[in-house]
């Protein structure tokens, strides 16, 4: 239903010359596996599926396309990402034709062995934050994503940081990395050397989270991406329910509020500044 | 070379004789996956944990090595570390091939990595052929049979409860000199693992027909084709068994430093950025064509050998399922096609 939904509104644009390319998914080569494909013409749309493992964030996609008019399918996760790239000026609005989908969860997997990726076992957000169009219908959240918070997780991510190949496949997978530069790729000061010490892979990481937190979509990009199925997502919910219990944001909420970034008040916790 | 049998109950004991004199390098049991990886003493290595999740290069060719340190006004000569000898154990047959395409480059080249060569020349290496293909592996489509494998010293065949080792060097030979001979049931039962491994393998990749219409390309439209979703992430050059490609760099801490070798990726911007700024490989579409040429056409040309083994790694831990299966065919119908017009 879905499926046939996407299909029919972005050959629908398309056709109308709304917009210039159409991002959604078409099927992988793997079981269980779908591929971004971008629809250039109606004739594409057929190939557009929509399926339970539609995993990746097509928001990472449109800085490719710059000065398009470009329709996007997104989940909840997202949108959350996309309207932290409209605070912070990365897309036009009036560029985008934002069809969301009310989302159950994705899977890794067909049949019975699939299973629900781990973002989704403690997502809250199930309705995109902003979309023109919304499919399906709604889904109820019944999660304690608190639960899986609690404790300290230094020693854990210092015992995962051994294991960490600093491919920055974590920071390709996110739309919010999109630095000309990154600074662990930076060669002017060279702050992160190339190798894969433990040391320097946590300060990579830490970097990331950092510039991550309080924009962050919790979409499981980056755990998705890394091929050492690095739990990414465990360290990224902390610094989120950080943000949250601290400023009292979620981001990417909102188009209309500017944000836990966005905002300065005199006021405004300072504790973990020096 | 007589084949030895290895009974499953006793290959710890017979890894942990090898041990004192040599660090053993197995699979083993890595977040639901398994990974090569040195085994400590008493380990069993997981010899049936399927296709190791990063490939056996890691242990001749680390991701970081050291080839000398400086302080102010004083070099430290580049001095080879000596290491205690490595036993590759349960090495599968697309890495034992991608060591031999590491050989190429590293020890037969015209410039020889001392740091490989120590290692490589030192180590004894043990294979294990496979009990059936992952999804993603192609290895069959280059040739290459895990029951007839490249490069190694042993063989180890499955045969039920225990593996059929066949030495196939004098290294090989001395390794498993302890072991019993192999009795009939057993090569009977070896004999169809290899049988019913065959009988089930993936359908191949035409590589001939690829290598062929790509022999002489470099600029074409073609490579924008295959983009597809690729976020040039790196993860697949990572894990690869014949990617190669390093860095050097000084680390410095005041008036001291080491000057280092560390893997690096054609996917990544820093590979090609120049002193001044340019960079000549921006786009996916570039660092592709670069991943493909260099294990396609420029080993072939420069090395005789191809930089893929077929072992389907990159295509299973490509975040965007980019398949470089899928990316052989289309390329192979593009560029025939644009040859004839
Ligand atoms: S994707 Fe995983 S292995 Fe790669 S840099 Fe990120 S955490 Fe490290
Ligand atoms: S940090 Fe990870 S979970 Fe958060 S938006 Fe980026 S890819 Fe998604
Ligand atoms: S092919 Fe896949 S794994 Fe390789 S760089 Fe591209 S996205 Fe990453
Ligand atoms: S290119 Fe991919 S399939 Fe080929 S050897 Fe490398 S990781 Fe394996
Ligand atoms: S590619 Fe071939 S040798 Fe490698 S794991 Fe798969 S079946 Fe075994």
């Amino acid at each position: 239903m879905i499926q046939r939904a996407i299909q029919k509104l972005a050959r629908e644009k398309l056709e109308a010359k709304a917009i210039d390319l159409f991002l959604g998914y078409a099927r992988g080569t793997l079981p269980g596996r779908v591929k971004p494909f971008a629809a250039a013409g109606a004739a594409d749309c057929d190939r557009l599926v929509w399926n339970e493992n539609c995993d990746t964030n097509l928001v990472n996609y449109l800085a490719r396309y710059p000065g398009k008019k470009i329709g996007i399918v997104v989940k909840p996760c997202d949108a959350r990402t996309l309207v932290t790239l409209l605070h912070e000026n990365q897309v036009k609005r009036e560029n985008l034709f934002i069809v969301g989908v009310n989302c159950p969860g994705v899977k890794t997997g067909v049949g019975a062995e699939a299973a629900m990726q781990p973002q989704c076992l403690a997502c809250e957000i199930r309705k995109p934050p902003i979309a023109d169009v919304t499919l399906g219908g709604p889904v109820e959240t019944a999660i304690a994503p608190q639960a899986k918070l609690a404790g300290e997780l230094w020693d854990e991510f210092k015992g995962e940081m051994q294991r960490c190949i600093r491919c920055f496949a974590c920071r390709n997978a996110c739309p919010l990395c999109y630095c000309t530069t990154c600074f662990a790729e930076q060669t002017m000061p060279e702050l992160v050397y190339p190798g894969n010490d433990a040391a320097e892979s946590a300060f990579f990481q830490l970097g990331r989270i950092m510039h991550i937190a309080g924009r962050c979509g919790e979409c499981g990009g980056c755990e998705r991406a890394c091929p050492m199925d690095i739990p990414l997502q465990k360290i990224i919910r902390k610094a989120a329910a950080f943000l949250e219990e601290t400023y009292g944001e979620k981001a990417g909420l909102s188009v209309e509020t500017p944000g836990a970034l966005g905002t300065f008040s005199p006021t405004d916790n300072n504790s973990i500044f020096l | 070379m007589n084949p030895k049998l290895l009974r499953k109950t006793e290959i710890a004991a017979f890894v942990q004789s090898l041990a004192p004199s040599h660090t053993i390098v197995a699979p083993q049991p890595d977040e639901g996956q398994c990974s090569y990886g040195v085994l400590s003493n008493g380990a069993q290595p997981a010899l049936d944990g399927g296709r190791p999740r990063k490939s056996a290069k890691e242990a001749l060719y680390p991701q970081k090595e050291r080839m000398f340190a400086f302080e102010a006004g004083a070099v430290e000569p580049c001095s080879v570390e000596p290491e205690p000898p490595l036993i590759l154990f349960g090495v599968r047959a697309c890495d034992l091939k991608g060591i031999e395409a590491l050989d190429t480059v590293l020890l037969h080249g015209a410039f020889v990595d001392a740091f490989y060569k120590a290692r490589r020349e030192a180590a004894a290496i043990v294979g294990l052929a496979c009990e059936k293909m992952c999804p993603t592996c192609f290895c069959n489509s280059f040739g290459i049979d895990p029951y007839a494998p490249p490069a190694c010293d042993v063989n180890l065949v499955p045969a039920g409860d225990a593996f059929v080792a066949q030495p196939l060097t004098e290294k090989g030979e001395a390794l498993v000199a302890s072991l019993p001979d192999a009795d009939a049931a057993h090569l009977a039962t070896a004999r169809k693992a290899g049988e019913a491994f065959h009988a089930a393998e993936n359908p191949k990749v035409a590589v001939d027909a690829f290598v062929e219409a790509v022999a002489e390309v470099f600029e074409s439209p073609a490579w924008e084709g295959i983009v597809d979703g690729c976020i040039n992430c790196g993860g697949c050059t990572y894990v690869c068994p014949t990617c190669h490609c390093f860095d050097i760099v000084d680390e410095t801490i005041g008036h001291r430093g080491q000057r280092v070798r560390a893997w690096d990726t054609c996917m990544a911007a820093r590979f090609t950025l120049h002193t001044s700024g340019h960079n000549p490989r921006v786009t996916p579409a570039q660092r592709l064509r670069q991943r493909i040429l260099h294990k396609f056409q420029y080993m072939k040309k420069n090395q005789s050998i191809l930089g893929c083994t077929g072992c389907g790694r990159c295509v299973a831990v490509c975040p965007v399922n980019w398949d470089i299966r899928d990316a052989i065919g289309r390329l192979t119908e593009e560029l025939s096609t644009a040859s004839k017009a």
